[in-house]
């Protein structure tokens, strides 16, 4: 694995642009909240009053930034990225699968992808420790601590 | 409250925890702490919000049991790989590399753990005394606080946490704006209109701590580690029962560093923000400053090891005086484990001690339990867990990812829980690697519906003026510590560029 670190030049302008698009976002949603007559401050006060406070640290952040290194996100080049975003989609996948599919065997599946094409495991390493984990999951939360996992595909069966 | 009344309470409380399921629950949240404070990677916030939803189904008296017996655990485990690989677990025990590895390289790593074993069953126990004394005297004085104080005492909590932790005070302004902007979302408390839920119906609810701090503190740690070289090599000591019982010499001089981290590590451990890691480089900079000889610092003095473990240990009884008598939680941990005691519809704060003694005094009872419980598994247990530390370690991402997943999803039985905390795992994981310290986005999370209604409620009592701020002299005094706690490391930074060179 090449141990050179992945590092993006000038990220902070982008990161600055991350939060700034957050301060918009929550000025747009508070846009429309009524405004209570009686009281000092409503509903869109609080949200409206960090959106702003956002707005201006921004700006400051830019500015204790500009003479920053670019930063080192990962050591590896970008196979580890890959496998860092890799993990994410299986977990977002999981997500997806999780009540069509049943909650033990997304789990199954969740722990094969992480085993064998995150971390690179064998075949018959991945299948044993995906096996042993999903019917500790299931031994645990399931019969021990009551969890009701939902069942998706395993209803065809049981 | 009297100390007859204390004792009495204290004697229930330990009726509470020596139940055999109680003390179970101690044993095995102690043993968890120390395995995942060995483990670099996991740190005590994300073990415990990992764990938090799998406890949920054990009742609110065992599980925070075994949750506050992984906080403490976690503070001795880190010492392990810090003495024998040189690879601090917790940042809090940084500063045991500086001795601890010194001595395991002169063939002393079982005195080592052992006088860290020691310091720390001293620096908790003698915290937990100090906790049982302050925190129900500290409830007892905020009984009489209204909204305007409240409002002022949980701006002076963020703000100690955005000022102390992190590198930067705007970065960690931005993470406190972020968690604030988060406890926004879902049904407005008091008009009822739905905030900044964009039509979504399951942002209603509001935006779940529980998912948001196990995706931040847990799983983008693990999507950290994959980025991360690994191949740790832990140093071949005999670490067996007689070898970590230090001898007369090395208890004599730890005697002295153990006592003075006690009390530095439980009044930093009250400050929020301040905590572990700041504990235990105060204890080492003042065995230090205080040693006749100083420079046998960082060459394997065995004061370098007591002090800072005992006040590392020491600081987390001094974060539950806040968190149970005010429900100000001062530190990331502290936080999720707020989040614990609301999601048994218990609510940490003044009332806590009155409404729930059993759980409260069980608890503190289990503390002491714990300590004694950590010792022994630590003197006793080294080599054990040295070696399942080596087993664990291959499948630990797997491992955390699915207890992740499980237990954030059979908390509410929503998949949208699963897909915010992935969400915030990748956040999580840009924050770090760009210094925004993420204990404020929990903290902010957590605070925010409470902060908002307090002001909201103190400008109706005032009738719109916010002059009650200043009128009111708690909060008049709170709002100035705030203030003052963002002034004085700009003054500091300042001064530091006047000075000549």
């Amino acid at each position: 694995m090449s141990t050179k670190p992945f590092a993006w030049p000038r990220a902070q302008g982008l990161v600055g642009l991350f939060w700034l698009g957050l301060a918009g976002l929550v000025l747009w949603g508070a846009a429309g909240l009524s405004e209570e007559p009686d009281a000092a401050i409503g509903p869109a006060f609080f949200p409206r009053a960090l959106a702003v406070a956002l707005l201006v640290l921004v700006p400051l952040y830019w500015l204790e930034n500009r003479r920053a290194l670019a930063v080192a996100l990962w050591e590896g080049g970008g196979r580890t990225g890959g496998r860092m975003a890799g993990l994410l989609a299986a977990g977002l996948l999981a997500a997806w699968l999780w009540e069509p599919l049943g909650g033990l065997p997304t789990l199954f599946l969740l722990c094969f992808c992480e085993l064998k094409w995150v971390e690179g495991r064998g075949l018959g390493r991945t299948l044993l420790v995906a096996g042993i984990i999903t019917l500790t999951v299931w031994l645990t939360f399931c019969r021990m601590l009551g969890v009701n996992l939902p069942w998706g595909v395993l209803l065809l069966w049981f | 409250m009297e100390l007859a009344e204390t004792l009495q309470f204290l004697g229930q409380g330990f009726a509470v925890a020596l139940t055999p399921g109680n003390l179970l629950f101690c044993t095995l949240g102690v043993l968890i702490g120390t395995l995942v404070g060995a483990l670099p990677g996991i740190g005590p916030t994300g073990a415990v919000a990992i764990l938090l939803p799998a406890s949920y189904q054990l009742g609110p008296a065992s599980a925070l049991i075994m949750l506050c017996g992984i906080y403490y655990g976690t503070q001795y485990g880190g010492t392990i790989t810090s003495v024998l690989m040189r690879v601090p677990g917790e940042s809090s025990s940084v500063v045991t590399t500086f001795d601890g590895y010194q001595m395991a390289r002169q063939g002393r790593a079982g005195v080592a753990l052992g006088i860290a074993a020691i310091g720390s069953f001293v620096g908790g126990t003698l915290s937990v005394v100090g906790l049982v004394l302050l925190g129900p005297a500290l409830a007892g004085y905020a009984l009489s606080f209204g909204p305007a104080e409240y409002f002022a005492l949980m701006v002076l909590a963020l703000s100690l946490i955005t000022a102390f932790t992190g590198k930067s005070l705007v970065r960690g302004l931005m993470a406190t704006c972020l968690g604030l902007l988060l406890g926004c979302v879902g049904d407005d408390v008091i008009s009822g209109d739905p905030r900044l839920t964009f039509g979504v119906d399951g942002l209603l609810d509001g935006i779940q701590f529980l998912p948001v701090a196990v995706g931040l503190f847990g799983v983008s740690e693990m999507i950290e580690s994959l980025g991360q070289k690994e191949g740790l090599e832990i140093v071949k000591a005999d670490v067996g029962w007689r070898k970590v019982l230090p001898g007369r010499h090395d208890l004599g001089q730890s005697l002295g560093p153990m006592g003075r981290g006690s009390l530095l590590g439980f009044f930093v451990g009250v400050l929020p923000g301040a905590g572990a890691t700041i504990a235990s480089f105060l204890s080492y900079g003042l065995e230090q400053r205080l040693s006749r000889r100083p420079e046998r610092f960082g060459q394997g003095a065995v004061e370098g090891v007591a002090g800072p473990e005992t006040a590392n240990n020491a600081s987390t009884g001094g974060a539950f005086v806040p968190m149970l008598s005010l429900g100000i939680p001062g530190s990331g941990t502290t936080a999720v484990l707020l989040g614990g005691f609301l999601m048994f519809g218990l609510h940490p704060g003044p009332s806590l001690f009155k409404e729930s003694p059993e759980v409260v005094w069980g608890l503190l009872a289990s503390m002491y339990l714990g300590n004694v419980i950590l010792l022994v598994c630590n003197l006793g247990f080294i080599p054990l867990m040295v070696r399942i530390m080596e087993i664990i370690k291959p499948q630990l991402r797997v491992v955390v990812i699915t207890l992740a997943v499980v237990g954030v999803y059979s908390a509410r039985n929503t998949a949208l829980d699963v897909v915010v905390m992935f969400s915030f795992a990748a956040l999580g994981f840009f924050m770090k690697k760009f210094d925004f310290p993420q204990a404020p986005v929990v903290l902010g999370l957590i605070l925010g519906e409470r902060m908002e209604i307090s002001l909201r409620q103190a400008l109706n009592v005032s009738q719109n003026d916010f002059s009650i701020f200043l009128a009111r002299p708690i909060a008049a005094v709170l709002l100035a510590a705030a203030l003052l706690s963002f002034l004085l490391p700009l003054l500091g930074r300042l001064l530091a560029r006047l000075r000549p060179r």
